[in-house]
């Protein structure tokens, strides 16, 4: 049974007797109680009440005996007893209206009885006393009243008497009452008490035993002992019976799970000391570069792990292909005949033996209990034979890579044998990653002497190519001599020829003076004929002294530039050591410098027309372009004079005329800035229109040609009358002395006149002292088609000169042309000084012949660095090209297809440096054209946009000129 | 049999040369030194081998030419212009911080290099606390190299090289020329110490921050190469520089593993044990 249903049973047998008990004992004890309330309320009134009603009739005979004996007033007395018997008979009541036995309610009946006579009595006893006959009174009391007061007295008491006769009938009963309580009560209590014992005798064994039990248990778990629990016989089947039930379960599981675990962490342990020994493989085999070291060492290593008393190592080189087996590494191999050589086979052959054949089929061969004398193994000490032998493959990706042989005295376990499998699997892998990475180092090395052996070859080619290349520059060297022999030879003849035309000249002209001769009747003409003579030569004198000025104003320009670029460097004061005062100085010398290359500018301009060199190349002028172009040019000048600026053009004129504008505009330049210079206020007005007949006639007016006017008007100083011829004169201002107000060379006049006079027009000038002056350009308007003939003749002479057109004759043209030296001035001044120089000089710079008439493009907006420059290359000969921007220097590159280089500024106005450089390079043609940039004080960045911009190399401004030189004599050099 | 006897009379050629005149040859590169010999022959307008032997023998002159021909003079300014430009960005930093910078420059040619080498110092401000010992076996050249001579037909390409090289100035600052030739300034010399120095046969002369040998053991056997490397080693200061050809490697000497690849695309080496 179990503890809980037993439990249940006790415990409820208990709690009915407890009830019974309890309900017991209530009962008693009320009825005890309700007894005690009877006796009380009832008996004890009840005597009580008699015993007062007693007490009131005998007080009340003692007054009455009073009022006789006349101790009492008899009124007095009488109320006494009338209130005393008042109140008895109240009592009586009383008792009379309680509940009442029988018995009782007899006596209380007599007692009635008596009463009634008693109170009849009493009132004539009263009635007697009242009415003073107390004798009659006496005797009443004495008779009758006497005795009915005893009889009524007695009556009380035997009431009294009755109710304690019941009274104590009753205590008695109450009191048996009470003892057969005690005894039930007392007979319940033991029979508790022995059900108690009884239950508790019979729960209480079932509970601790298998407390015990599970004591028992949880000390041997406790200890550990599971494997005891089988033992365990669990016979009950309550609670605790089954908790130990549930506890044998566990422990035995717990056993079972421990016996796993333990077995799990066996193999684990193992598992771990093969991985332990194929990570030792790894960390000790892998950097090994040698295969056969690393099997010996592979063999010294794993032989003892493996228990192996005899082991061997046999690899095959998979780059050999299918070949032997090699012995790589031994262990304790015996050496034959004890001469160090080892005695087993070096090499053993596919198939060959167990150790072949394990080679050849991948697969593991194990002899065990070995024949006597199959191998030894020997110490020192002794010798003994394994009992085991293992051959075991070496894989790597199914492929055999070799072969270990090991012999055993003690045999191979299991562990051991998977060991030797993970070993042998990890050494293949290692052999492997050996030979390829053999493989590779061979082919590296091997790609490694090509590439030397390819760069050999390549500088030899180089060395063979320069060594052609100077047999080559021989040959052409020999060539080019051979070309110049040639030449000298050409030259020679032409020469020849030259004289030999000479001659037919002169013998023409012998002819002609002969025929002069001839006619010598004619006087007048010969006479003339002379006079032209003379004038001719006088005209060539004339022309000579211009070349000379022409010259030498150009070879004035070269000192003077380097004193202009030097005196400005001084001026800029950049190593801070002048004086403020010095510095002044340096600007006036840069100034007066200035003033006087403009000056010589405008003395070389002027040269070259009366050399007539001044080349005139006529274009269609748009006459509104000028008319802006001087508005640009000189609204500033007149602002800051206050001056107004008026251009006016009238409608009867072409929008353009055939003429050289750039000359028109020079001429018109100078006017401009003539009326403003010697204008203080008003306005200076400019205006194209048809001229007016006056004009007309103040120059070499052409019939038939139509004329045009351009006139620049002022309100200035004005001209005196007889000094108008003056001023176009050179070198003259209206004021000649020291003292004039106003600066200028005084050649800018007359510059003009000759220009206007090269565009087949002149000035006229209509000027008021005082009031101002009105300078008039008037223009032929011609047509091209009208110079055709002047064109062609361009072309054959190739520099068309304005002065065979207009102001020389025919005749005297010819003799202009006949030494084309005349053409290039400055040249033939060199080559005069370095015939000079020659005498004692081996080989003057400026004959070098890599210069020699190289054609160079200068661009450079700035006039300075193109005269310092050019001066320069000049002088060695080279000719220059100029171009103020990148614009005109594609021109340039354009119109002239044989540049040999280009020195290329980069500020310029309209188009930079690097832009033309950019588009320089990005035309076919002119890809190869060295261009060497002139950067100023460059930046890093500055000389890579050059580069990127495709220069070829760079040169830092202000310019060295041998350095110049030397950029210039390597990138001509072919 | 006839390569055979062609070695035969190649190695008696060599040894003859080196009993003879002290170069020593015998263990460049066969075939380089075979192509050369071959050379020779032709221009000489001669059979075989051997008969130049004879000639070279008895005869300097011939010897002369026939050094020239196996002493390969090809070079060039900033010949690599990378490797300068990883030099002057990676290693100045480096040289900057010694008190004076030694660097050999082992087999200088016509000087070309040592002469860029010399314009990027200058450049860096480095050219007064370096000295740049510029060694070659070919004295021939080392006296043009010496001059600063340079065939002003290469300066384009070296302006080129220069500009590529990382190069501040105006190449035409660091030089001058004359009608045909280019000379190096002589101020950029100043610290550059020319001297014959036969890798073969001599021994290092001193400690390097810097070695360069470019496209010289190229011309080597395996076993001369190593041995030069070895003097290399034994020659460079600790974390020392050595640079070899562009097409060159370390990889396989003996050395390989006491460097570091400090750039490996410009061969630039950094001693390391």
């Amino acid at each position: 049974m179990k503890i809980k249903t037993k439990l249940a049973v006790g415990f409820t047998l208990l709690l009915l007797l407890l009830v019974g008990i309890t309900s017991f004992g209530y009962i008693r004890l009320s009825q005890m109680n309700h007894s005690l309330n009877q006796f009380y309320d009832n008996r004890f009134e009840k005597v009580r009440l008699a015993l007062a009603v007693r007490g009131e009739i005998n007080s009340s005979g003692r007054v009455m005996n009073d009022i006789m004996i006349g101790d009492q007033d008899p009124s007095e007395g009488v109320d006494e007893v009338t209130n005393r018997l008042t109140g008895a008979s109240k009592q009586f009541n009383t008792l009379s209206s309680m509940e009442l036995t029988g018995a009782e309610q007899d006596v209380m009946d007599g007692i009635m009885k008596v009463t009634e006579g008693y109170v009849t009595s009493l009132e004539t006893f009263i009635e007697l006393v009242k009415s003073g006959d107390v004798e009659k009174a006496k005797k009443l009391y004495a008779d009758k009243l006497r005795g009915e007061q005893r009889q009524l007295i007695d009556s009380m008491d035997e009431l009294v008497k009755t109710q304690e006769n019941a009274m104590k009938t009753e205590m008695a009963d109450s009191r048996t009452l009470y003892d057969k309580s005690v005894q039930t009560v007392a007979l319940f209590t033991i029979i508790g008490l022995i059900l108690g014992v009884a239950i508790v005798m019979w729960v209480f064994p079932s509970i601790t035993q298998g407390l015990n039990l599970l004591e028992r248990m949880a000390q041997r778990f406790g200890r550990g002992r599971l494997r005891s629990f089988v033992r365990f016989d669990i016979k009950s089947k309550d609670e605790l019976g089954e908790l130990a039930q549930l506890f044998k379960r566990i422990a035995l599981d717990l056993q079972v799970k421990n016996e796993r675990e333990a077995l799990l962490a066996s193999i684990q342990q193992r598992q771990g000391r093969v991985n332990a020994q194929i990570a030792r493989v790894t960390e000790l085999l892998q950097e090994g570069h040698d295969v056969k070291l690393v099997a010996q060492s592979f063999i010294s290593e794993f032989a003892p792990v493996l228990g192996v008393s005899y082991g061997l190592v046999y690899l095959s080189d998979p780059a050999a292909g299918e070949g032997n087996l090699e012995l790589s590494g031994s262990y304790a191999v015996l050496s034959e005949n004890g001469e160090g050589e080892p005695s087993v086979p070096s090499f053993v052959r596919p198939g060959e033996g167990l150790t072949g054949q394990c080679y050849q089929d991948a697969k593991p061969i194990v002899m065990e209990n070995l024949p006597e004398g199959y191998v030894k193994v020997s110490s020192g000490l002794g010798m003994t034979e394994p009992s085991t032998l293992i051959i075991q493959p070496i894989l790597y990706e199914n492929a055999v890579i070799g072969v270990i042989e090991l012999a055993s005295v003690d045999g191979f376990d299991s562990e051991r044998k998977e060991l030797l499998l993970a070993l042998c699997d990890k050494f293949g892998t290692i052999l492997n990653n050996i030979f390829s990475r053999l493989r590779v180092e061979e082919l590296l090395r091997e790609s490694q002497a090509m590439t030397e052996e390819l760069q050999v070859q390549s500088e030899e080619l180089v060395c063979q190519q320069e060594e052609l290349r100077e047999t080559n520059d021989k040959l052409e060297s020999q060539q080019d001599d051979l070309k110049k022999s040639e030449q000298r030879l050409q030259q020679q003849q032409e020469e020849l020829e030259h004289t030999n035309q000479e001659l037919t000249v002169k013998t023409i002209a012998l002819e002609q003076h002969i025929e002069r001769v001839e006619i010598q009747n004619r006087q007048i003409a010969l006479a003339n004929s002379e006079l032209e003579r003379q004038a001719l030569q006088l005209a060539l004198t004339s022309k000579y002294k211009s070349e000379f000025l022409a010259n030498m104003s150009h070879e004035l320009r070269t000192p003077l530039n380097s004193l202009l670029i030097l005196s400005e460097f001084l001026a800029e004061n950049e190593e801070g050591n002048l004086t403020d005062k010095q510095r002044e100085y340096m600007q006036t010398i840069h100034v007066s410098g200035h003033d006087l290359l403009k000056m010589i500018d405008e003395i070389l301009d002027l040269s070259k027309i009366d050399a007539g060199k001044m080349d005139i190349h006529p274009e269609w002028m748009v006459l509104g372009d000028l008319s802006a172009f001087l508005d640009n040019m000189f609204a500033p000048m007149a602002a800051a004079k206050r001056l107004s600026l008026i251009v006016d053009n009238s409608n009867d004129i072409p929008g353009a005329i055939w003429t050289d504008g750039h000359r028109l505009k020079q001429i018109m330049r100078n006017l401009f800035s003539n009326a403003i210079k010697f204008t203080d206020n008003g306005a200076v007005s400019f205006a194209v229109r048809r001229p007016s007949e006056q004009e007309l006639n103040s120059g070499g007016r052409e019939e038939g040609t139509r004329y045009i006017a351009l006139s620049v008007t002022d309100t200035g100083i004005g001209i005196h009358p007889d000094k108008r011829d003056l001023i176009f004169e050179a070198f003259r201002q209206a004021d000649g002395t020291t003292s004039r107000k106003y600066g200028g060379t005084g050649l800018g006049l007359t510059i003009s006149r000759e220009l206007a006079q090269l565009l087949g027009g002149w000035i006229h000038l209509d000027t008021e002292p005082d009031k101002g002056s009105t300078f008039t350009l008037v223009l032929p308007e011609r047509q091209p088609d009208q110079q055709s003939l002047e064109e062609e003749f361009q072309a054959y002479s190739s520099e068309w000169t304005a002065a065979s057109a207009e102001t020389m004759e025919a005749e005297s043209f010819d003799e202009i042309n006949v030494n084309p030296s005349d053409t290039i001035p400055s040249t033939s001044v060199l080559e005069v000084d370095s015939a000079q120089e020659g005498e004692d000089m081996p080989k003057p710079p400026e004959k070098e012949e890599v210069f020699d008439n190289k054609k160079i493009l200068l661009v450079d907006d700035d006039t300075r660095n193109m005269f310092a420059l050019s001066s320069v290359l000049e002088h060695h000969n080279m000719r220059v090209v100029y171009a103020e921007n990148g614009i005109e220097a594609l021109n340039r590159l354009d119109e002239e297809s044989d540049i040999d280089l280009v020195l290329m500024d980069i500020m310029m106005p309209v188009m930079d440096g690097y832009e033309a450089m950019k588009r320089i390079r990005d035309n076919e043609a002119w890809n190869k054209v060295p261009i060497i940039a002139l950067t100023a004080k460059a930046m890093m960045d500055d000389r890579n946009k050059c580069i990127e911009a495709g220069a070829s190399d760079y040169i830092t401004k202000p310019v060295n000129k041998d350095q110049l030189l030397s950029l210039i004599r390597v990138w001509l050099h072919r | 049999m006839d390569d055979d006897l062609e070695k035969i009379e190649t190695t008696l050629l060599l040894e003859g040369i080196f009993r003879r005149y002290g170069y020593d040859f015998r263990k460049y590169s066969y075939a380089s030194i075979r192509r050369r010999i071959w050379h020779r022959i032709h221009l000489e307008g001669l059979p075989n081998v051997s008969c130049l032997q004879e000639k070279v023998l008895h005869d300097p002159e011939v010897f002369k030419r026939l050094l020239g021909d196996l002493v390969i003079p090809v070079t060039e300014m900033y010949r690599d212009p990378e490797m300068f430009l990883s030099f002057r960005r990676d290693i100045v930093p480096h040289l900057r911080k010694l008190p004076f910078v030694r660097i050999w420059h082992a087999g200088c040619s016509t000087g070309e290099e040592v002469h860029s080498l010399a314009i990027l110092l200058e450049e860096e401000g480095l050219l007064d606390q370096s000295r740049i010992y510029a060694t070659d076996i070919n004295e021939n050249a080392l006296e043009i190299a010496k001059d600063g001579i340079i065939p002003i037909d290469r300066m384009k390409q070296y302006t080129k090289n220069y500009q590529a090289a990382g190069g501040g100035r105006s190449f035409s600052d660091y030089y001058d020329s004359d009608n045909g030739g280019v000379r190096i300034k002589p101020h950029l010399r100043r610290n550059i110490v020319f001297a014959r120095h036969n890798l073969v046969t001599d021994s290092s002369f001193n400690e390097f921050h810097v070695i360069l040998c470019r496209n010289v053991m190229i011309y080597f056997n395996n076993q001369l190469r190593d041995q030069v490397h070895r003097l290399f080693y034994e020659s460079l200061a600790h974390e020392g520089i050595l640079i070899v050809g562009a097409k060159e490697s370390i990889s396989f000497t003996p050395m390989s593993d006491r460097y570091e690849t400090f750039n490996d695309r410009n061969r630039i080496f950094r001693k390391m044990r």
